[in-house]
């Protein structure tokens, strides 16, 4: 189905993540790799929702608690929890969530605007949302979960 | 008369003899003023000695009789010193010679009384007669006076100690001729009793032979009667009387056996009927034995059976105990087989851990596994077109992690039930091997129990042993008393036949009419209530009483 909708050359791949029972799309595009948990070195004066940083083989990685980046509460990690790596605007930061589900594809009618209702945050942080079945995917826009360079 | 003759013929004799004539009689007179008044002194010198003398004292029971005595020597001295020989002083001398041997004064005193008295009057005499001085002018007097007189008074004094001794032994000698006179009166008298009495004695003994025979005769024919055992008998004969006494001592003697020989025969019929009911208490006494021995051997067998049933409970309570013994051991192999039961329980507890480890890795792995898919797809994603049949194999991959995910959870969720119910079961096999040891110490109890009730169960079978001896014991004894019981009946009847013998000798006595009717009385109802139930061994005896009984009748008929 996925490849069906891939052939039109109109859908697009997302990634489905879990986060506090509700599922989040990420662009496959944006994806580097998907890995287990491994416990960060915190930062210090680092903002709340940057965990800290690990050795992603010889390279330095950044993690961000998604959850709390997108105001709910702080994540526990378990060796259960997996760690999302993006490449958003040259930047390769680390996405702590609480799972990954599936790859889906997604064609652009199926998406609907984020309501007008939410908070101009809510709409920065969620490009669109995806109804299915009986849940909700909300797609997340990366360049304004990984904040931006200080140049 | 004659004799006061012959008397006053003796005196003068005398007088003659010693030759006192009227010369010597006027010598006494002119002597008789010094007489009469010294006489009473001489007198009372006498008495004096008299009164000295124990012998001569007894012969006066008082001064007075003394006194009366005086006198009548006073009196008699009178005669003497008027030279007066005459009837009246023959009287005086001879009642004085009398008095004397009536009083038993021998003659030695009277005698030594004269002699008292002659020597006091011979010294007045003198004293007064010896011639004195004869210028004094009196007329002279000679010795031959002095000597007439006193020969004279002595001449007297002897003459009267000579009559009135002689008056003495004449009283003596008419004492003595008294007594033999009247001795050969009572040999005369005596004499003719002895002869009379002789004569009535011949004559009493013809009397008492003639008496003795008749008595003989009718004691004889008594004396046959009673042989004859007619106890009626008795002497009705007018017997003399000095048989009386006999006689009725006789009567008596046969009354008193005829008393006892119907005491005898009412006794014989007591004894009858006491035999009797001594045989029939016998006989009682015997079928009550023979009861007792009966229900004993019932006691015995009823016993008999108890001490099995009590060996049985015994052996039971052995054959508990054993059991009990088994249940201990048995209770205590299932505490080990609990506690090995425990132990397999906690082994399969830790594999159960063990292979939840397992699963953990194996969850692990597919997590693992469905990661690399996923980037997998992702790459296969980014690979655009080109990694389309490899995105296929990752989600082919991912499906399978998933699965494997699935089965790996569902595994897990198995494990910990099973681990759950593996503690379920630790727990209720712990509260087992509990519920055990309380099965245990109620078996180590009943066990207990069970041995006290086979302690007591011996000891009731001792006891019961006891019980067996003591009951053989009351067997043995009660036999011996059956035993006994049949000697004492055998005996009953033997006395029922002595006794019956007994009655038969008794009454073959004849006795009077009014005693014995109502011993006949007694007898007759004796003989009608043995009649009915005779005893066993008195049976042949039986007729011979009742002809007994009717002889008996007859012969009191003829009463």
């Amino acid at each position: 189905m996925q490849l069906a909708e891939r052939a039109n050359g109109s859908s697009a791949e997302v990634l489905a993540i879990k986060l506090r029972d509700q599922t989040f799309g990420i662009d496959v595009m944006s994806v580097r790799e998907i890995r287990g948990w491994t416990s960060p070195t915190p930062l210090p004066h680092a903002p709340n929702f940057v965990s800290g940083i690990i050795n992603l083989r010889g390279v330095v990685l950044p993690i961000i608690d998604l959850a709390a980046r997108l105001g709910f509460p702080s994540t526990e990690p378990t060796l259960r929890h997996a760690i999302v790596v993006v490449e958003v605007l040259d930047q390769v930061v680390g996405i702590l969530v609480d799972g990954v589900s599936d790859i889906l594809s997604i064609s652009p009618s199926d998406t609907q605007a984020t309501p007008e209702v939410a908070s101009a945050s809510s709409k920065a942080f969620i490009r669109a949302v995806v109804p299915s079945d009986s849940s909700m995917i909300e797609l997340l826009a990366l360049d304004a979960v990984v904040p931006a360079h200080s140049s | 008369m004659k004799n006061d003759a012959q008397q006053q013929q003796n005196i003068q004799d005398r007088l003659a003899f010693i030759e006192l004539d009227d010369d010597a009689c006027a010598s006494i007179r002119s002597i008789k003023a010094i007489l009469d008044r010294e006489l009473p002194v001489a007198l009372d010198l006498f008495y004096k000695t008299i009164q000295k003398t124990p012998e001569t004292r007894k012969f006066f029971n008082s001064q007075k009789h003394m006194d009366s005595a005086k006198g009548s020597q006073v009196d008699h001295w009178k005669s003497i010193s008027a030279g007066n020989f005459d009837q009246r002083y023959v009287a005086n001398v001879r009642k004085v010679g009398q008095t004397h041997a009536r009083i038993g004064l021998e003659p030695r005193w009277y005698i030594g009384g004269y002699a008292i008295v002659v020597e006091h009057l011979i010294n007045s005499i003198v004293t007064e007669m010896w011639p004195k001085n004869s210028m004094l002018g009196r007329p002279k007097i000679g010795p031959g006076q002095v000597s007439a007189s006193l020969s004279a008074l002595i001449k007297a004094m002897m003459l009267d100690m000579d009559l009135s001794i002689s008056m003495y032994v004449e009283a003596a000698e008419e004492a003595r001729r008294k007594l033999e006179r009247e001795a050969a009166q009572e040999a005369e008298r005596v004499r003719a009793e002895e002869a009379k009495r002789e004569a009535l004695r011949q004559s009493e003994e013809e009397a008492a032979n003639r008496e003795r025979t008749a008595v003989l005769t009718a004691m004889g024919a008594a004396i046959a009667r009673v042989a004859n055992k007619d106890l009626t008998s008795r002497i009705n004969e007018d017997l003399p009387p000095a048989y009386r006494e006999l006689q009725t001592e006789f009567n008596a003697a046969i009354e008193q056996v005829e008393t006892a020989m119907q005491q005898v025969v009412a006794g014989t019929g007591g004894m009858v009927s006491g035999t009797q009911e001594i045989s029939s208490a016998a006989d009682d006494l015997s079928r009550r034995t023979e009861q007792q021995a009966a229900s004993l051997e019932e006691t015995a067998a009823s016993l008999e059976e108890i001490t099995t049933t009590v060996k049985k409970t015994a052996q039971e309570s052995a054959h508990a105990r054993d059991t009990v013994s088994s249940a201990k051991s048995a209770a205590e192999t299932s505490r080990d087989v609990v506690r090995q039961a425990v132990d397999a329980m906690a082994e399969i507890e830790n594999s159960s851990k063990e292979i939840a480890k397992i699963i953990g890795v194996i969850d692990e792995i597919a997590f693992q596994t469905n990661l690399l898919a996923l980037n997998a797809g992702v790459e296969a994603a980014r690979a655009g077109d080109a990694g389309r049949g490899f995105a296929v194999v990752a989600s082919e991959v991912r499906a399978l992690a998933q699965r494997s995910a699935e089965a790996a959870k569902q595994i897990k969720t198995l494990i910990s039930r099973s681990s759950e119910q593996v503690e379920h079961g630790v727990h209720f096999v712990s509260d087992s091997g509990r519920t055990l040891e309380q099965i245990i110490s109620h078996v180590m109890s009943i066990n207990e129990m069970i041995l006290s009730i086979a302690h007591a169960a011996e000891e009731q079978a001792t006891g019961l042993a006891q019980v067996n001896v003591a009951i053989a014991e009351l067997d043995q004894t009660t036999q011996q008393n059956a035993a006994m019981v049949e000697e004492t009946t055998a005996a009953c009847h033997t006395l029922g036949q002595q006794t019956d013998e007994l009655q038969r000798i008794v009454n073959s006595f004849a006795l009077t009419q009014h005693g014995t009717s109502a011993l006949r009385h007694t007898a007759d109802h004796m003989s009608r209530k043995i009649a009915p139930k005779p005893l066993r061994a008195s049976k042949p005896a039986q007729p011979k009483l009742k002809a007994a009984s009717g002889g008996e009748k007859a012969d009191w008929e003829e009463f």
